[in-house]
């Protein structure tokens, strides 16, 4: 059985810098993922991938090891991210309002979505330009949800959100996720492409 | 439970499995009886499962190994510096006492050279005025070699406790997360 993340951290905290290689194994994809869907930019994601294991080495000493460390590992990660986008794109990380915990609890429609019965080709080319559409924010939550299977929870302390909000984020990228794969909302190349 | 449809959250803590068993079985039993509900949530599974198989960025084949080797870098750059501490406090610590020992070197030379004698004339007796001759006598009897090696020996020791400092102190990065 392979030795946990934080079995991992314990054992480079006493000098075992081989311990920091596995979990540089286990994550630079991940981290890779992540800032290179969030950066669109596979230089700068390469960076923030480095920068994130540097500042987990560096940070060793303090990382509370009660709490799961894979969270922390991607808080780093996505905090470089939103720094970066920050300079380039200025408040795609802002704040939802105070109505962002509203509207969330109704009933959806029961007709079946036209993109369900997309070819499989076909939906994961909408797919992936509908994730590419939605805001960081949420972006962010569907990534750390479905790519790295992060739970509820983690994502709450990948992101330093309440749990709530995180319910919200998701909820709303998905709606806006089922929004953006109707074909008729559909007009870019790259959509026209998969279809063909 | 069975009289309503689920609601939108119902349905995303029942696919994202955030519910106990208790209230998964109230739900199972009503998504059982319940078509609308039921195709709801073959929807929604179907949604994330596609987020779930949607295929991954290619990562550069080289860029964990180059990871590695930069986290190596600074580990044996960090190491190398704790090693260096001891020998730089030992540094700070006599150039301390060089700062002392020229400072009292200093104040020995002042008296002995009368240079207090020189000011206090200046500032005490102003009716005798400035003379180039008495500021030139004071210039003479100020020790200036000996503080010289005093200021010499401030900015050594100034500069090894900045070292000393920075080979104690975490690296900034740390600050960050």
């Amino acid at each position: 059985m392979p030795p946990t993340d934080e079995q991992l951290l314990i054992q480079f905290k006493q000098g075992d810098a081989r311990a920091l290689h596995s979990l540089i194994e286990r994550y630079t994809t991940p981290i890779y993922n992540l800032a290179r869907r969030l950066l669109r930019d596979s230089m700068e994601a390469e960076n923030v991938a480095q920068e994130t294991f540097l500042r987990l080495m560096l940070s060793a000493n303090r990382i509370d090891l009660t709490q799961p460390i894979k969270p922390y590992i991607f808080r780093i990660a996505v905090n470089q991210c939103r720094d970066l986008m920050r300079k380039h794109r200025p408040l795609v990380f802002t704040d939802l309002g105070d109505d962002s915990a509203q509207a969330v609890d109704t009933i959806v429609d029961d007709q079946p979505e036209p993109w369900e019965s997309l070819a499989q080709a076909e939906l994961e080319t909408r797919l992936r330009h509908a994730i590419d559409q939605l805001p960081a924010k949420f972006q962010t939550v569907i990534l750390l949800r479905y790519f790295e299977d992060l739970s509820y929870e983690d994502i709450a302390r990948a992101l330093d959100l309440p749990l709530n909000t995180v319910r919200t984020f998701l909820h709303r990228a998905k709606a806006q996720l089922r929004e953006a794969l109707e074909p008729e909302s559909q007009s870019s190349p790259a959509v026209k492409e998969g279809g063909m | 439970m069975n009289q309503k449809h689920l609601t939108a959250i119902e349905i995303d803590q029942y696919i994202e499995n955030e519910l106990d068993a208790h209230a998964r079985a109230e739900l199972d039993t009503h998504i059982a009886d319940c078509a609308v509900c039921h195709a709801r949530i073959a929807r929604e599974q179907k949604l994330a499962f596609a987020l779930q198989i949607l295929p991954r960025e290619r990562t550069p084949t080289d860029l964990a190994a180059r990871i590695r080797a930069a986290v190596d870098l600074r580990l044996t750059q960090d190491r190398q510096r704790r090693d260096r501490m001891p020998l730089v406090a030992l540094a700070t610590f006599f150039s301390l006492l060089l700062v002392v020992w020229f400072g009292l070197e200093v104040i020995i030379a002042s008296q002995e050279n009368g240079v207090l004698d020189f000011l206090s004339i200046f500032t005490s007796q102003s009716d005798l005025g400035f003379s180039s001759d008495s500021f030139f006598a004071l210039i003479e009897a100020i020790p200036i070699s000996e503080l010289a090696l005093a200021l010499l020996s401030i900015i050594t020791c100034i500069i090894l406790a900045q070292q000393l400092v920075e080979t104690i102190r975490p690296h900034p990065a740390q600050n960050k997360s």
